[in-house]
């Protein structure tokens, strides 16, 4: 048996020290994405070819630097901004991952926009430094501008015709050509009904585009969710009544008021009570309800209708798809709504999901979390369908 | 009533607002663009100015600029648009204009009244055909 001397083991351990440290960096020179890692004081301690490419920095401008230093945050336009938020501070604070987008200063004077993700580097439950992955997305930005811009233009032009027909057709109503019988009335009331879907559509296609484009606004104020459901029964009443549908509202105890945005709680509460009600036969029972639980307020709206088939559900919140049972029995849908929803609801930082039985109905859950909905600056408002 | 301009480059609906207005009453004179609007103020005041946004020649808001740089009085400025949102209608009301109207959903009602809100004035009754 041969024994190694301690010399030759220490050189042993070495190398195989090296020969892993080398690994390790080759294995971070590989990454695609930019990589900068600090120690527990911010001071950067590891930098890749690709973050230096990015900031346009050499790896002596970098390594041993305070990372608030090299790592600029700017706005768009290249003014500096408080570093207070920065994303790598909330990781140290919080021991979590965060993940964001920040625009950071060139070596040249230009401006890069990044989208980022930069976790704690814990060791027995401390963190000893942080770690963030980050990358160019200049042309991500470009195809989501000119992206926005088709839809709006796109929707600009198609709304210009149905103005034409609205208001015509309106005209023809309230009887600017004189007097019509029964059945006149009733044709325009179709052509009335059809270009409101047609604008109903419009505005769908530009809530998606928004929500996909992160250019929709999300407001947190305080808003009453006990008097916000009163509210949307009220709006969806009508149509419900309309179609022989028994619609009701069962509100618990102690519903909070929270910080979120009204508009867009309201626009998944009608759109779920809307599906609700189209999916539901004549004759049927649909109900929401609020309640309050330990970390969320749950809403559940619930209906005895169709249902949605086993082989539909891993696929509801999919754009376009619609069950196979009901585009026999409801043609005019597109598929889009719950789609629009699960953004909307994810955009609130809330969740929905849902449960259903063919020919028993489906029960569709969205909570919001008590500490409410955080605000996300953008362009755009959502746009609320016509009722 | 009042005189009122509308600003409008598709010709259909020009004619329709036109027609709109003048059974309720007011005194209407209309153009295709912001240029054309700026030579009809030569000869009418108008009290109120119904105006789109996106149009060939001279936009709406080039047309705002320019208005607020003449000698051509102090009438309302409404935008009446299909877009939501947009700079534009940002910069015609920071110029000015004292609302904004989605015009893809308003019903001559809905056009009527608005017009008399800001003129002040009730809906001729008489002249708005009722259903």
């Amino acid at each position: 048996m041969i024994h190694a001397t301690t010399e030759e083991k220490i050189a042993s351990q070495t190398l195989m020290t090296k020969e892993s440290q080398a690994k390790v960096e080759a294995l971070l020179t590989s990454i695609g994405e930019g990589l900068v890692a600090t120690d527990e004081q911010g001071l950067i301690t590891r930098v890749n070819k690709v973050a230096l490419s990015m900031l346009g920095l050499k790896k002596k401008d970098i390594i041993g630097k305070w990372f608030p230093d090299v790592m600029i945050d700017v706005a768009a336009d290249g003014s500096k901004l408080n570093a207070i938020n920065r994303p790598i501070t909330r990781a140290f604070l919080s021991g979590q991952t965060v993940n964001d987008q920040r625009y950071y200063l060139k070596s040249d004077g230009s401006v890069v926009p990044i989208s980022l993700c930069v976790s704690p580097v814990m060791l027995h439950g401390k963190p000893v430094g942080a770690i963030q992955l980050f990358r160019d997305i200049s042309e991500e930005i470009i195809a989501d501008t000119i992206k926005a811009d088709f839809i709006s233009i796109a929707s600009h032009q198609l709304r210009t015709p149905l103005s034409a027909i609205n208001t015509y057709a309106h005209m023809l109503y309230d009887g600017y050509a004189g007097e019509l019988d029964e059945e006149s009335r009733l044709f325009i009331d179709v052509i009335l009904k059809a270009a409101g879907r047609m604008n109903d559509l419009i505005n769908t296609l530009l809530n998606i585009t928004r929500v996909e484009t992160g250019s929709l606004v999300v407001d947190s104020l305080p808003v009453n969710l006990a008097n916000l459901v009163k509210h949307i029964v009220e709006e969806i009443n009508p149509s419900a009544k309309e179609k022989g549908i028994l619609l009701s509202l069962k509100v618990g105890r102690n519903i909070p008021t929270i910080n979120t945005d009204s508009l867009l709680v309201q626009e998944v509460l009608a759109n779920l009570l809307s599906n609700a009600i189209k999916y539901t036969p004549k004759g049927g029972e649909v109900s929401l309800s609020v309640i309050t639980r330990s970390t969320d307020i749950l809403f559940k709206v619930k209906d005895n209708g169709y249902g949605i088939p086993a082989e539909s559900k891993p696929f509801i919140f999919q754009k376009f798809y619609r069950a196979r049972n009901i585009t026999s029995r409801e043609p005019n849908g597109t598929g889009l709504g719950l789609y629009l929803i699960n953004m909307i609801v994810e955009s609130l930082d809330g969740e929905v999901w849902f449960n259903s039985r063919v020919n028993q109905g489906s029960t569709f859950y969205f909570s919001l979390p008590h500490k409410g909905s955080n605000k996300k600056e953008g362009k755009f408002k959502l746009q609320r369908p016509h009722r | 009533m009042a005189n009122i301009l509308v600003i409008e480059d598709d010709k259909d609906l020009n004619a329709a607002y036109r027609l709109i207005l003048s059974r309720d009453g007011h005194n209407v004179e209309s153009a295709y663009n912001g240029s054309e609007a700026l030579k009809v103020l030569n000869s009418f005041k108008p009290e109120l100015i119904l105006l789109d946004l996106l149009m060939p020649v001279k936009s709406g808001v080039e047309f705002i600029k320019e208005y607020n740089k003449g000698n051509f009085g102090d009438s309302k400025i409404v935008v009446f648009t299909n877009l939501e949102n947009s700079p534009e209608i940002n910069e015609a009301l920071r110029l000015g204009a004292y609302k904004c109207i989605v015009k893809s959903w308003t019903a001559p009602r809905g056009l009527i009244k608005v017009v008399n809100e800001l003129l002040n004035l009730q809906p001729s009754a008489a002249r708005v055909p009722e259903n």
